[in-house]
């Protein structure tokens, strides 16, 4: 029989009292002895003289840093590298009455050197082992410097990143800086665009340099930065975004935010500035909105694909009433075809075709379209759509969601679902590396249903509320749409929109959506009329598709003998 | 038993109380706190800038934010540092319950701010991490269940708070917060050792912790990319982003004396410069001659307590002061060690210096117990000061 003093005794210790004293003298040699490594550790750190660079690790000093290039899908180079190099001191080497030469002397560089007098100079004057003065000179400001003999002043080598067409897709480049910087090398990093998506890929020289080839055209990229900035001045908006996507491959043949930055002095563009535009944002992958009427389309490729309506059924644009609310329309409270209502963009149609349709195939359907998650695109500055749950997505949801409220996404995302309405009916993936040759995906819409919303997005060019596209001859198809935005307390602002036109060119038969976009764009006096899509982004889109159409090798109808279209092959 | 004739309970308003506490309180121990506390403000001056830059608000206002909080943290510990050890008793059991009620809810109640584990309790102006409470409060209820084992004579109590603690690392483990979780056992060790408890036995609970941080690691990819990414800032492989490797570069930028006050550069890179690397900026301003300092105090501190703990007459006061001491001191050593890139990056803040109302709560907590614990009454009330 065993007490339970005992088994205590025997597993849970002795008896505290007698054994306190030595117990606590052990915790304390053991804290003691933990404390002291994590000093004598700081204290080597501090201290220790073979390390006389802040930032230079002695167990990389072999490390080649060999950034590779980034190429167009034409093979123009979009970023590269070009010798630099650095100027660093050790201050405890520089006799410090010197230092007003040294510092007069490097503002006499041409051109100059940007540097603040005062802070370099306490710099200076300190007792470190070791300071960075510039990190980014010219060969040529390098070779001055170094005719500047004062002791302690060193330049060294390093390669820089440079982005020879300046702004020009600023958002897809992103920009970079430097990672571990020694003082005859430096690492570049990415900080944003596919430089920080394909950082890894970009810095691995295991097996030589690797470069990127993209999926954007640069003079198609030229040719939609200038037109859209023309077209921000002449409607006076304060932003816009355009985005072109091969239907077929999902490829990004060009991407443009505006305002944009330059990429050479990506860091100068950071801003705490709420009110304006915010330059480094990239509207087409970042920006997530209510697209309004460009939806439309979407109920009727649906309700067309499963058989519920035809091109020309008859559908009615009375007001109706989905669980309580009534939604209408501006006029023509009569009926119509389906085609015409596309055109005239009826709310009360759309409606009526996603009711048919039902809630759960809908929101199958959007979610085929690839709005359920983020465009996939390689870029980390891209947002996720704002979708309503399962849970939520009633009949009043789909109500409006049918005519494209309720639910924001991204322009990409558009262009992508344009894409596969248009292209045949099969899922595309937007990517920014060039592709090699069409991978059809999963099937959304048949081949039958992708022709027949072509023939409405047609139509809505011919006849509907974007005939100011028809210019030149292009065969354009596309919906408008308008986004409301959404003021302080949650309401939307009438006065206040985004104009949107979602466009597939050229023909019965697309190879292209485009997605244009204009913030508070306005066509002359700000009214209701002169705000909207048809009078400010559906012109400015003509005209682009008209600049655009010769780049791509996309032929005017008018211009179609049998002779162009077999030479052209 | 005799009457207590003088106790907080009866005289609230006695100036005489007051003149009592400050005879019996361990003086050197609360100046050696206070003087923390105050390097921790300095600090925090500097290492909050780039966090009101990032956060647009005006460039003192989380210096502000973090002295109001402080000193509500040091009055907290005042304030409990007065009580009689059964009242500390009584509010730490309570601590106690409402932190693992806290943490128990925490999956539908609690936030992990993007950061990938759910520890935090939002509350709008400020959030609390209901685990920093939780450690204080067990380890005083485990206290008082070992002392009633000890009282009892059987071990019913001992089994118990085995139980508790391993409810609570269940709930820390599914957070995931590996962190607490070790100190939480840590805790326990240390109320275990005190009790008496064999080495051999230590040294197996050594071994089990060392199996389970090898199978946390194993098996939780939040932890394991911690261990990688800090593996590979010691092997140099990684980018030289990582908050260790500024941390390093920041103590070698301030060499012996540092850069001066505000003079820092790599602070701009810690985005837990005011929390988890404060000793970073302290190395990198002030030089290694504070980070010494700052070590030196903490150690005082402990060696004054354990002084006080060795003559103290009721097991109860032994095993919680031992618990709450290693529990400090071991969060104490973890920070440090991670800045010295001793240990992977654990998320802890360096107690008393390290910006967080939250943790300024619980270490006023803590630490107004152990000065309750240590208080060493007047002769003549000797026999009637505890329980």
């Amino acid at each position: 029989m065993v007490s339970w003093t005992g088994i205590r005794k025997k597993y849970f210790g002795m008896d505290p009292v007698s054994t306190r004293s030595f117990r606590l003298k052990f915790l304390v040699f053991f804290i003691l002895l933990a404390f002291v490594a994590v000093g004598i550790r700081m204290a080597y750190f501090a201290i220790d003289p073979g390390q006389n660079s802040t930032l230079n690790r002695t167990d990389n000093l072999n490390k080649v840093f060999n950034r590779g290039d980034i190429l167009d899908r034409n093979g123009v180079l979009l970023a590269s590298n070009l010798p630099a190099y650095s100027i660093y001191a050790h201050p405890k080497e520089i006799e410090k009455d010197k230092i007003d030469d040294f510092l007069d002397a490097l503002e006499a560089i041409e051109p100059p050197i940007r540097f603040d007098r005062n802070s370099e100079k306490q710099k200076l004057l300190s007792d470190k082992n070791f300071v960075w003065i510039h990190k980014r000179i010219s060969p040529d400001q390098s070779q001055q410097v170094n005719k500047i003999t004062i002791k302690g002043i060193y330049t060294g080598e390093r390669e820089v990143r440079v982005y020879p067409n300046g702004r020009l897709a600023a958002h897809v480049l992103g920009g970079t800086t430097f990672g571990e910087e020694h003082v005859n090398k430096a690492e570049i990093v990415g900080v944003a665009g596919v430089e920080k998506y394909f950082n890894d890929l970009l810095n691995n020289n295991d097996s030589g340099r690797t470069n990127l080839e993209l999926s954007i055209d640069i003079r198609v990229q030229q040719i939609l930065t200038e037109m859209l900035d023309l077209g921000i001045k002449r409607f006076g908006a304060k932003g816009g975004s355009a985005v072109l996507m091969n239907v077929h491959t999902g490829e990004i043949i060009s991407l443009v935010s505006l305002p944009d930055f330059d990429p050479n002095r990506r860091a100068e563009f950071i801003t705490t500035d709420t009110k304006n535009h915010n330059p480094l944002f990239n509207m087409v992958t970042q920006g997530i909105y209510e697209l309004g009427s460009t939806f439309k389309i979407f109920s009727a490729a649906m309700a067309l694909d499963k058989n519920y309506y035809q091109r020309d059924s008859i559908i009615s644009t009375l007001p109706i009433k989905v669980r309580g609310k009534e939604f209408k329309d501006y006029r023509n409270h009569t009926e119509m075809t389906v085609m015409e209502a596309v055109a005239r963009s009826k709310n009360t149609a759309a409606i009526r075709m996603a009711l048919d349709v039902g809630t759960e195939a809908q929101r199958k359907f959007l979610m085929d379209l690839g709005f359920g998650s983020k465009s996939g695109i390689q870029l980390q500055e891209s947002s996720s759509p704002l979708v309503p749950s399962q849970k939520q997505w009633t009949n009043l949801t789909l109500a409006t969601v049918s005519f494209g409220h309720g639910m924001s996404i991204t322009p990409l995302h558009l262009a992508s679902a344009y894409a596969i309405l248009v292209n045949g009916g099969y899922k595309v993936y937007p990517t920014l590396l060039r592709a090699n040759g069409i991978e059809e995906g999963e099937r959304v819409i048949s081949p039958k249903t992708s022709r027949d919303v072509v023939s409405l997005l047609l139509n809505v060019v011919e006849n509907g509320t974007a005939r100011d596209t028809r210019i030149k001859g292009y065969l354009v198809g596309g919906k408008t749409g308008t986004s409301e935005k959404v003021g302080p307390g949650g309401e939307y602002l009438e006065d206040k929109n985004f104009v949107i036109f979602a466009s597939v060119f050229s023909g019965k038969e697309p190879n292209y959506s485009l997605v244009i976009m204009l913030d508070e764009a306005s066509a002359g006096d700000g009214s209701d009329y002169e705000r909207q899509a048809g009078s400010t982004v559906v012109p400015l889109t003509g005209e682009i598709i008209a600049r655009l159409g010769p780049v791509l090798g996309v032929i005017p109808e008018n211009q179609l003998p049998e002779a162009i279209t077999l030479a052209s092959k | 038993m005799t009457t207590i004739t003088h106790t907080w309970e009866e005289n609230p308003n006695s100036g005489a109380h007051i003149v009592k506490w400050w005879r019996e309180v361990d003086r050197f121990s609360l100046a050696a706190v206070l003087t923390l506390f105050i390097i921790g403000v300095i600090l925090s001056s500097s290492s909050t800038t780039p966090l009101a830059e990032r956060n647009n608000v005006p460039s003192m206002y989380y210096f502000f934010r973090h002295l109001i909080l402080g000193l509500g943290g040091l009055s907290v510990m005042v304030l409990l540092s007065m009580l009689q050890p059964k009242s500390a008793l009584r509010v730490g059991c309570w601590v106690f319950l409402v932190s693992f009620l806290l943490i128990l809810f925490l999956p539908i109640i609690g936030t992990d701010f993007g950061k990938g584990s759910i520890r935090w309790l939002s509350l709008g102006f400020t959030s609390i991490q209901p685990s920093e409470f939780l450690k204080p409060g067990l380890i005083i209820f485990s206290a008082w269940l070992f002392r009633g084992a000890f009282e009892n004579n059987n071990n019913f109590g001992i089994y118990l708070s085995i139980f508790v603690t391993l409810m609570c690392c269940v709930l820390l483990v599914l957070q995931p917060d590996f962190g607490q979780t070790g100190l939480v056992i840590l805790g326990w060790c240390a109320i275990y050792f005190a009790a008496g408890a064999p080495i051999m036995l230590l040294i197996f609970i050594g071994a089990i912790l060392i199996a389970g941080a090898y199978s946390a690691y194993t098996f939780s990819s939040h932890f394991a990319t911690r261990i990688d990414s800090f593996i590979s800032s010691i092997l140099g492989t990684g980018t030289n982003n990582d908050q260790v490797g500024i941390s390093f570069a920041s103590i070698q930028n301030g060499s012996i004396t540092g850069t001066g006050p505000g003079g820092g550069e790599y602070k701009w890179n810690l985005p837990d410069g005011h929390t988890d690397f404060i000793i970073a900026i302290a190395a990198e301003e002030y030089g290694l001659i504070l980070v010494l300092a700052i070590i030196a105090i903490y150690l005082f501190i402990v060696l004054r307590s354990f002084y006080r703990l060795s003559k103290v007459r009721d097991n109860f006061l032994l095993f919680a002061g031992t618990g709450l001491v290693i529990n400090i001191i071991a969060q104490t050593f973890i920070n440090l060690a991670v800045s010295a890139k001793l240990f992977p990056p654990t998320g802890m803040t360096l107690p008393l210096i390290s910006y967080g109302g939250s943790s300024m709560l619980a270490i006023g907590i803590s630490l107004g117990m152990l000065f309750c614990f240590t208080r060493i009454p007047e002769e003549n009330e000797r026999d009637n000061y505890i329980f």
